[in-house]
């Protein structure tokens, strides 16, 4: 992975959970509200950029990529979305991130010429199923 | 042909209401909303102050002309200003009003007499005369002060029919006031024109408009007037003996018109439509949710009742609504809303552009399954006037064979024709409270999901 994919997938699954963490409360309360297009277009924009980093093996629903505004997607729709992919992001992490003796690092070279030239980024241990490509 | 035509929906111009500086004019009746002269006292725009002055200038020549022995004169001329029909405003189905009689002007002029007699050179506002005269309405009022104003107003619309594209022809229109003539003149002027009487039209600004005028006898009957509860009992107080007092005590009008000039923020031009509170909505659809389909009871009547309380505010201001009406179809009766394509939404532009609705017709059907009977009478009615696209509201979602025959209906004629059932209006009141959405994003909704119907 390049390094700008894993700061923004880091700065992603931040803002997703906090998204979750907002909207879930509202979802219990009032699951069939439909949801303001201003909140479609923030979670459709992160869609967007998390869909590209995981690639199609990781997308969590098949033929979903990101909600249709003209569709009145209901607030428990997007919350359900939203965990689908917090999980399935943390699939993609736990599958690319290595023990490096003592931390859970990310792995990356900036010289992509230099195949041995790896640079290591701390992150949190992985929650989720963990195998190495 | 169109239903109930608005100016803008007859010649093709798609706009909301909304949007527009004017009330648009209907071609079959009147706008029930007048000019209050008022609001052109209190507007802070140094134009409409001066139209008003203009105005008393007019009126208060004319009560000068009467004391100083002119009477006949001032007497014609104050019948000429007594009706402007071409603004099409009042309760008149004609469109047409009657002037005042002979008598009635010389009463009104009268009235300067007594002003002159409290030490008044003439009046401060126009709708004094109503607290003096019996037989002054406020639509009189109104026409009163548009025709004096008639010269502003035809350049007004000039320059709005101008920038709107809406056609001009030639026309005649009488007495138009002018101050370098002692008569009002006739004038040949680029105005609309109604299609079938061919008269001419003449818009007014919206904010200028009030139901009832800020300055008026039932307010002043009931607050202002001066009554010695001791003595009489309110309701023995009859109108002429309030016209009567008010002629011997000019003084009590006086103190009821400053009492409305300080007053005078409080006066706002009336919206030509309201939308309902959403706690309304909120009632209004759980009666209707609690209705039974069918007939009994007169349940169906209900329904359509309910469902005309709340779809033209549900869907304001991107429809604005044109005429409930009833129609018999193979011996059905049959209840529609029509509203105009304001064509103010996406969604509405498009429905415009690919199936040439310039109206959309919505038929209501308060019955537990729709047949095939109930799509064919709104196909019969999806003319090439109305344009090809319709709603049928009902209670429940329909079936499968309906589905395909509404499918087919697309497939070969390219109808276009959506469901709203009880869950969708739910749906629609919901986003109307939360303000999340906008209800017309429900009729979007079903739309994508017929349009997903389609075969490949």
């Amino acid at each position: 992975m390049k390094k700008e994919d894993i700061i923004l997938f880091e700065k992603l699954r931040i803002q997703f959970e906090a998204l979750h963490k907002e909207l879930s409360p509202h979802a219990l309360k009032k699951p069939n509200d439909a949801i303001n297009k201003f909140k479609i277009s923030i979670v459709n924009n992160y869609l967007n950029d998390i869909n590209k980093i995981i690639g199609e093996e990781f997308v969590p629903i098949t033929g979903f990529l990101v909600f249709e505004e003209d569709t009145l997607p209901s607030i428990s729709d997007v919350v359900l979305v939203i965990s689908q992919y917090l999980k399935s992001m943390e699939m993609f992490r736990s599958c690319n991130i290595y023990f490096d003796e003592v931390d859970r690092c990310w792995f990356y070279n900036e010289d992509e010429n230099d195949e041995d030239d790896y640079i290591f980024m701390k992150t949190t241990n992985p929650t989720g199923l963990q195998y190495n490509r | 042909m169109l239903i109930n035509p608005r100016l803008t929906d007859f010649y093709g111009i798609q706009c909301a209401q909304e949007q527009i500086d004017f009330a648009i004019p209907f071609f079959n009746e009147d706008i029930p909303l007048y000019l209050d002269p008022f609001l052109l006292w209190k507007s802070p725009a140094m134009q409409d102050n001066a139209l008003h002055t203009s105005l008393m200038t007019f009126f208060n020549d004319l009560g000068a002309q009467f004391l100083a022995g002119q009477k006949d004169r001032a007497i014609n001329n104050l019948i000429l200003a007594s009706e402007c029909h071409e603004v099409k405003m009042g309760t008149s189905l004609s469109g047409k009003g009657r002037r005042i009689s002979k008598k009635l002007a010389e009463e009104i002029l009268g009235t300067f007499d007594i002003a002159e007699r409290a030490g008044v050179h003439g009046f401060r506002h126009l709708e004094e005369i109503q607290l003096l005269v019996r037989g002054i309405s406020k639509d009189r009022i109104s026409d009163i002060a548009c025709s004096f104003i008639k010269s502003y107003l035809i350049d007004y619309t000039i320059m709005q029919c101008s920038s709107l594209g809406i056609p001009t022809e030639k026309v005649h229109v009488n007495s138009v006031f002018h101050m370098q003539k002692p008569y009002p003149v006739s004038e040949q002027v680029p105005l609309p024109i109604t299609p079938e009487s061919r008269e001419p039209i003449i818009l007014v600004p919206k904010r200028y408009l009030r139901f009832v005028p800020w300055i008026n006898f039932d307010e002043y009957y009931a607050k202002s007037c001066p009554q010695d509860d001791g003595v009489q009992r309110p309701e023995e107080l009859s109108r002429i003996s309030v016209l009567n007092f008010n002629r011997d005590n000019y003084g009590a009008i006086q103190e009821y018109i400053a009492l409305k000039e300080r007053t005078a923020e409080d006066c706002k031009n009336d919206p030509l439509f309201s939308a309902i509170p959403a706690l309304s909505a909120k009632r209004r659809l759980k009666q209707l949710l609690a209705l039974p389909s069918g007939t009994q009871d007169l349940s169906h009547q209900k329904y359509e009742k309910m469902v005309e309380s709340l779809f033209p505010s549900m869907f304001y201001p991107y429809l604005d609504f044109a005429a409930a009406q009833s129609r018999t179809d193979s011996g059905t009766s049959i209840r529609d809303l029509i509203f105009y394509n304001t064509a103010s939404h996406h969604f509405l532009k498009q429905i415009h552009d690919t199936y040439k609705s310039q109206q959309i017709v919505m038929e209501l059907k308060n019955v537990h399954e729709l047949s095939r009977e109930h799509v064919d009478q709104l196909n019969r009615y999806m003319t090439n006037e109305l344009g090809q696209f319709g709603i049928l509201v009902t209670r429940n979602e329909p079936t499968r064979a309906i589905r395909q025959r509404i499918l087919d209906l697309w497939s070969g004629q390219r109808k276009c024709i959506i469901i709203i059932t009880d869950s969708d209006i739910e749906q629609m009141v919901e986003v109307f409270e939360t303000k999340q959405r906008e209800p017309i994003d429900v009729l979007v909704k079903k739309y994508v999901e017929f349009q997903r119907s389609w075969p490949c």
